[in-house]
C-alpha cells in the first residue's frame, strides 16, 4: 500500500518533470543553435573584412612588382628591364624578388641565361623550375569567377591546375598573372607580365617576405578576448591576433581561405570560452530556465508534501487499530467473567420471571460483545497477515443449531420467527469458530437490518463436494447501488444519524475473508425475491477424513 | 629608386668614367689589395684579394638622423630581470636620441603589438611610459614580430637616414616561419631596401642560427647577452654603430680580367657571375673598415708579366647629403721565378685577413660537425685550426690571430655537457664578428 503510493507520486513528480525538461533543453539547444549561427555570421564577416584587407594588400603588392617590371617611362632606354644586368639590378634592389626570369615569344627562358655565366642563385633557379620551362610541373591559377556562385561561402574555391598550357599561351589571354607551384618545401609563386614583344617577363616572388609585408602592414584587429589565426596549408599558425591562447586540437568557429595566391594559407577564428558563453549565454533565456526549475521544485515539494501526508494519516490509523485492538484484548477477560457468571446465574435462578429474564439479557447482551471484539480482533490479524484458521471435519446443521440458539433471545425480543430448514447434516470442511463467526455475523445482519420482514430463512443443503447455508430475511434488502459495496470493510449502506441501527462496518468483509480462509465462498443472492439473501459456501470433507 | 636606377644604369653602360681614387673629401675610402702581389711564373695558383672600405672619420658636425624601430620579445620567458633591464636599454636608447629621429616600438609574444608606430621623437616621455608599461606573456612570434619592426621602418624609409631595426629575442621563434633560412631571407630582403637588423639574442635559450642569419642577411649587428647586465652596454654601442654610419647602399662590384677566375668570397655573402662579383653592404660606420675577401685562381704567367688582377667599383651614397659616390681601385700581380721574392712580397695585412676568415669557415664546420653528433672530429677540426692560426700567427706576426687560436682550443673543450649551448652561441657571435668586422 505504501509502496504504491510511493510510485505513484514519483511517477506524478517525474513525468511532469521530465516532460517539462526535455520541451526546455530541446528549446534551449534551439535557441543556442540559432545563436551559434548568428555568431558564425557574425564571426565569419570579420573574417571576410580582413581576407578583404589582405586581398588588397596583395593587390597593392601585385602592382607595385607589375610596376617594377615595366619599362622605365622616364629612363633614358625606355626598355622593359630585359637585360641580364637590369634584371640582376630588380632582384638586388626589390625584397619581394627572389629571381628574375624572361620568356622570348617562343616560350624559350632568355634569363637565366642557359648558356654563359650563371650565379649560384640562378642555378638554384634554373633546377627549382626546370620542370616548368619544360611543361612538366603541375601549375595552378585563380579560379576564374563563377556567376551565381554562393555570396557567402565559408570556404571559397582553391585554385584550378593549368594543364599542358604555358605562359606564353597564358599571356596572349591576359596581361599578367600569378603561377603558383609545390617545389620541396612547399608553395612557390610566380609573378609574371606580357611583354610588347610577344614574350613574358616574370619574378619569383619571396614568398616569406610577400606574408611578412602583408602581415607587417595589417591593422591590430579589435578581436577582444578572441583570436584569429592565419594557419599554413600544413596547419602551423603564421600569424595570430588577440591573447586567447587556443588549446592544441580545437577546432575554429569559422574559416576562410586566403585569396589566390595565397589560397594555401587560411584565417581560423577562435572564440575565447569565456566570450563564447557569455556571447551564446546573452541569448539563453535565463527566465525559463528558473521558471523550470521552480515548476520541477514545486512538483517534488508536492510529491514529498503528500507522501509526508499520506504517511502520516497511515500511521495514525495504523495507531488507531492497534490501540482499538489492544482495548478490545483488555475487554475479553472481564467479559468472558461477565457472561459466565450470568450463565451461573441463570444456572441458579430455578424460577421463571423476572430476574431470570433480566440475566438473559446480560447474558445476550455479553454474547453480542463478544462477537463485536472478536470481529475486531479477526479484522485486526487479518490487517497484519497473522490470522490463521484450521479446517476440520465438522457438521454445518450443528453450527447453525449453535448460532441460533445463541441469537434465540434476541431475535425474539425483536419479533423475528427463524424458519430453518436443516438439510447438511454430513460433515463438511471448515474452521468450526470461523464459521460460527460468518453465520453469527449474517444472523446479526437480519436481526439488525431485517427486523422489518419478521422472519429469518435458515437454509442448509449439501452434496459431496460443497455444504451450502442461505441466510435470508423479507426485510428492505440490499440497495442495488450498495451491493458492489458491502463486502468492503467499513462500507455502512446508509450513514444517516437518524438511522436507529448502527455497526461497526467490518462484518461482511470478516465474513467474506474467513469464509475464503476456509477455502470456501460468501456471496450475496440476488432474484431472491424481498430480503437479502447470503449463501456460504464450504468444502466437503476430503475423501481420508471421511 | 628610380634615381638610383637610372645612376646605375648608366654606370653599367659605362657612360660615366671612372670616379678615380678617394677624393678627401668622400665618405668612404676604398683599399683594394692581394695577399700575393708577386705571383710565381708559369703555373696556376690561388690568391686572395681584399677589398676595404673605410668609413670617414667622424665630424664634429651634427649627425645623420635616424630611422629606428625596437622590436622587443615579451614572451614569459622574459619575466623577471631580463623583461626589466630590455625596458631599461630601449628607455636608454630613447634618451640618446634626439627630436630628429623616427622611432618606433613594436612587442611580441603569441601576437605582435606596434606599441610605438614609427613617429618622431617629439613627446620622449609619452614614449618612455609605453615602454614601462610592458609585461611579459605568451609564446614567440618572432616572424610576425620583425616584420612589423621592418615595415614601421619602412613607413619613412629615406636614404639620408639609417634605419635600422633592433631585435631582442630571449627565445625559440614558434609561431610563424621559423627556420633561420625562412627569417635569413626576411632579413636579406630588409637589407635590399637598406634596412639593416641587429639581432641581439639575451641568455642561452636564443636560436644563434636564425638570430645570425637575419643579421647576416640584412648587413646588420649580432650580439649574444648572456646575462641581462650587459644589454644596457650593447644597446650603447649598437646605438654608437647606428649614429656612426656614413655611407649606405653600398654596392661593390669586382671585375677580373679573362684568364682569372673568382673561387670564392671568403668573408661575406654575394653573387659570382662569370667574372663579375657583386657584394652589397647596408652602410658604412664612420673610422670602421669593413672587407670582402675573395678567393682568385690566377692564370700561369711569364716571370716579369704584370697583369691587372681587379677592377673594383665601389658606389654608395653618402651621409648625410644623400649623394651617390663612386669608387675604383685596381689590383695587380706580377710573375717571377723567386719563391723568396713571392714570401717577401706577401701582403701581411690581407693574408691575415684570409687565414682569419679561413679559420671562422674551419671554425663554423667544427660546428656543423658536432651538430651531427661528431664530437671527435669537430674537436679534431678546433684543435687543427687552433694550430693553423698559432703558426700563421708566428709567420705573420699577428697576435689577434694567437687570440683565435686561444679561442678555438677553448672551443674544443667545450663541445660536450652543459657547457656546448653557451659555448655554440658565442661561437656563432665570434664567426659573425670576425667575418663582418663587426665593431663590438
Amino acid at each position: 500500500m505504501q509502496r504504491r503510493l510511493l510510485l505513484v507520486l514519483a511517477l506524478l513528480v517525474t513525468v511532469p518533470t521530465l516532460t517539462v525538461v526535455t520541451l526546455g533543453w530541446r528549446m534551449l539547444e534551439n535557441q543556442r543553435r540559432v545563436a551559434r549561427m548568428e555568431l558564425e555570421t557574425l564571426l565569419d564577416e570579420r573574417l571576410a573584412d580582413l581576407e578583404q584587407t589582405i586581398a588588397a594588400e596583395l593587390t597593392r603588392l601585385e602592382q607595385d612588382l607589375a610596376t617594377e617590371l615595366e619599362p622605365e617611362r622616364d629612363g633614358l632606354l625606355g626598355t622593359p628591364p630585359t637585360s641580364a644586368e637590369a634584371l640582376r639590378q630588380l632582384r638586388r634592389e626589390s625584397g619581394l624578388v627572389g629571381m628574375a626570369f624572361v620568356l622570348d615569344p617562343q616560350g624559350n627562358l632568355t634569363y637565366p641565361p642557359a648558356a654563359g655565366p650563371r650565379s649560384e642563385d640562378e642555378d638554384a633557379f634554373m633546377v627549382r623550375t626546370r620542370d616548368i620551362w619544360a611543361g612538366r610541373a603541375v601549375l595552378y591559377e585563380p579560379p576564374t569567377p563563377e556567376p551565381n556562385v554562393e555570396l557567402k561561402k565559408r570556404v571559397s574555391r582553391s585554385s584550378a591546375r593549368i594543364a599542358g598550357d604555358d605562359m606564353v599561351s597564358l599571356a596572349v589571354r591576359r596581361p599578367q598573372g600569378w603561377i603558383a607551384w609545390y617545389w620541396q618545401d612547399g608553395l612557390h609563386l610566380l609573378f609574371w607580365r606580357r611583354l610588347e614583344s610577344g614574350g613574358v617577363i616574370g619574378v619569383e616572388v619571396e614568398r616569406v617576405v610577400l606574408l611578412a609585408r602583408i602581415l607587417g602592414r595589417l591593422p591590430s584587429l579589435p578581436v577582444g578576448e578572441d583570436r584569429i589565426v592565419l594557419v599554413d596549408s600544413r596547419g602551423d599558425a603564421v600569424h595570430q591576433w588577440g591573447p586567447y591562447e587556443v588549446p592544441a586540437g580545437e577546432a575554429a568557429v569559422t574559416e576562410r581561405r586566403l585569396p589566390y595566391p595565397l589560397d594555401g594559407y587560411r584565417l581560423a577564428y577562435h572564440l575565447a570560452p569565456a566570450r563564447g558563453a557569455a556571447l551564446l549565454g546573452a541569448s539563453t533565456p535565463l527566465g525559463t530556465l528558473a521558471g523550470l526549475g521552480a515548476l520541477v521544485l514545486a512538483l517534488l515539494g508536492l510529491g514529498v508534501y503528500a507522501y509526508r501526508e499520506s504517511s502520516r494519516q497511515v500511521r495514525e490509523a495504523a495507531q488507531r487499530v492497534t490501540f482499538v485492538t489492544q482495548v478490545s484484548h483488555e475487554l475479553k477477560t472481564p467479559l468472558a467473567n461477565i457472561r459466565l457468571y450470568a450463565e451461573l446465574l441463570d444456572a441458579d435462578l430455578e424460577d421463571e420471571g423476572g430476574p431470570r429474564e433480566r440475566v438473559g439479557v446480560i447474558v445476550s447482551e455479553s454474547q453480542r460483545l463478544a462477537r463485536l471484539i472478536d470481529n475486531v480482533l479477526v479484522y485486526a490479524k487479518v490487517r497484519r497477515g497473522t490470522h490463521r484458521v484450521t479446517p476440520v471435519p465438522m457438521r454445518m446443521d450443528d453450527a447453525v443449531g449453535r448460532v441460533l440458539t445463541q441469537f434465540g433471545p434476541a431475535l425474539a425480543a425483536k419479533g423475528i420467527e427463524p424458519e430453518v430448514t436443516l438439510g447438511a447434516p454430513a460433515p463438511c470442511r471448515a474452521d468450526p469458530d470461523a464459521v460460527e463467526q460468518i453465520l453469527a455475523n449474517l444472523v446479526n445482519n437480519v436481526e439488525k437490518y431485517g427486523a422489518s420482514g419478521g422472519v429469518l430463512i435458515v437454509r442448509t443443503e449439501q452434496d459431496a463436494a460443497v455444504t451450502r447455508v442461505v441466510v435470508g430475511d423479507r426485510g428492505p434488502g440490499v440497495p442495488a447501488a450498495a451491493r458492489a459495496r458491502i463486502f468492503e470493510p467499513f462500507y455502512r449502506v446508509s450513514h444517516k444519524l437518524s438511522d436507529a441501527v448502527t455497526g461497526t462496518g467490518i462484518g461482511l468483509a470478516i465474513a467474506r475473508t474467513l469464509a475464503e480462509e476456509c477455502g470456501g465462498r460468501l456471496a450475496l443472492l440476488e432474484d431472491r425475491g424481498p430480503g437479502a439473501w447470503f449463501a456460504l459456501e464450504v468444502p466437503g470433507v476430503r475423501e481420508e477424513e471421511a | 629608386m628610380t634615381k638610383k636606377h637610372l645612376l646605375l644604369t648608366l654606370a653599367l653602360t659605362g657612360l660615366l668614367l671612372d670616379a678615380g681614387p678617394a677624393r678627401a673629401d668622400s665618405a668612404a675610402s676604398l683599399s683594394v689589395s692581394t695577399g700575393k702581389p708577386l705571383l710565381l711564373s708559369n703555373r696556376a695558383q690561388r690568391t686572395f684579394l681584399k677589398v676595404g672600405l673605410v668609413g670617414r672619420s667622424p665630424e664634429a658636425s651634427s649627425r645623420v638622423p635616424v630611422n629606428l624601430a625596437l622590436v622587443l620579445d615579451r614572451s614569459s620567458s622574459m619575466a623577471g630581470d631580463k623583461i626589466a633591464k630590455a625596458k631599461e636599454a630601449a628607455l636608454m636608447v630613447l634618451d640618446r636620441l634626439g627630436k630628429d629621429d623616427i622611432v618606433s616600438v613594436v612587442t611580441y609574444d603569441s601576437q605582435v603589438e606596434v606599441l610605438v608606430p614609427a613617429t618622431r621623437l617629439r613627446d620622449k616621455e609619452q614614449l618612455a611610459a609605453r615602454i614601462r608599461a610592458i609585461t611579459p606573456r605568451g609564446s614567440t612570434a618572432l616572424f610576425a614580430g620583425v616584420s612589423a619592426g621592418i615595415e614601421e621602418v619602412r613607413k619613412f624609409l629615406d636614404n639620408q637616414r639609417v634605419n635600422r631595426v633592433i631585435l631582442l629575442s630571449d627565445g625559440q621563434a614558434n609561431v610563424g616561419p621559423s627556420s633561420p633560412n625562412e627569417l635569413g631571407t626576411l632579413g636579406a630582403a630588409a637589407g635590399k631596401e637598406g634596412i639593416s637588423i641587429t639581432t641581439i639574442g639575451l641568455g642561452l635559450g636564443y636560436n644563434e642560427d636564425l638570430m645570425a642569419q637575419i643579421a647576416r642577411r640584412s648587413d646588420g649587428n649580432h650580439a649574444f647577452v648572456e646575462s641581462a647586465e650587459e644589454l644596457a652596454q650593447i644597446f650603447k654601442l649598437e646605438l654608437g654603430d647606428v649614429l656612426s654610419v656614413v655611407a649606405q647602399e653600398v654596392s661593390v662590384r669586382i671585375a677580373l680580367p679573362a684568364g682569372f677566375r673568382p673561387v670564392q668570397l671568403l668573408n661575406r655573402p654575394g653573387e659570382i657571375t662569370g667574372q663579375d662579383v657583386f657584394i652589397a653592404l647596408n652602410q658604412l660606420y664612420a673610422g670602421q673598415e669593413k672587407y670582402a675577401l675573395l678567393e682568385v685562381e690566377a692564370p700561369a704567367g711569364r716571370a716579369g708579366e704584370a697583369l691587372t688582377l681587379a677592377d673594383v667599383h665601389v658606389s654608395y651614397s653618402a651621409l648625410p647629403s644623400g649623394k651617390t659616390e663612386r669608387l675604383h681601385e685596381a689590383a695587380a700581380v706580377r710573375f717571377t721565378d723567386s719563391a723568396a721574392e713571392v714570401a717577401r712580397a706577401e701582403d701581411r695585412e690581407v693574408m691575415v685577413a684570409a687565414v682569419e676568415a679561413l679559420a671562422v669557415k674551419a671554425n663554423r664546420e667544427a660546428v656543423a660537425l658536432r651538430d651531427q653528433g661528431k664530437v671527435e672530429a669537430a674537436k679534431q677540426k678546433l684543435q687543427d685550426n687552433a694550430a693553423y692560426l698559432r703558426s700563421s700567427a708566428e709567420r705573420y706576426r699577428a697576435p689577434r690571430l694567437n687570440t683565435y687560436s686561444t679561442q678555438n682550443m677553448q672551443d674544443a673543450q667545450n663541445l660536450e655537457g652543459e657547457g656546448w649551448n653557451k659555448r655554440r652561441k658565442s661561437m656563432r657571435k665570434t664567426q659573425y664578428e670576425l667575418d663582418t668586422q663587426q665593431s663590438y
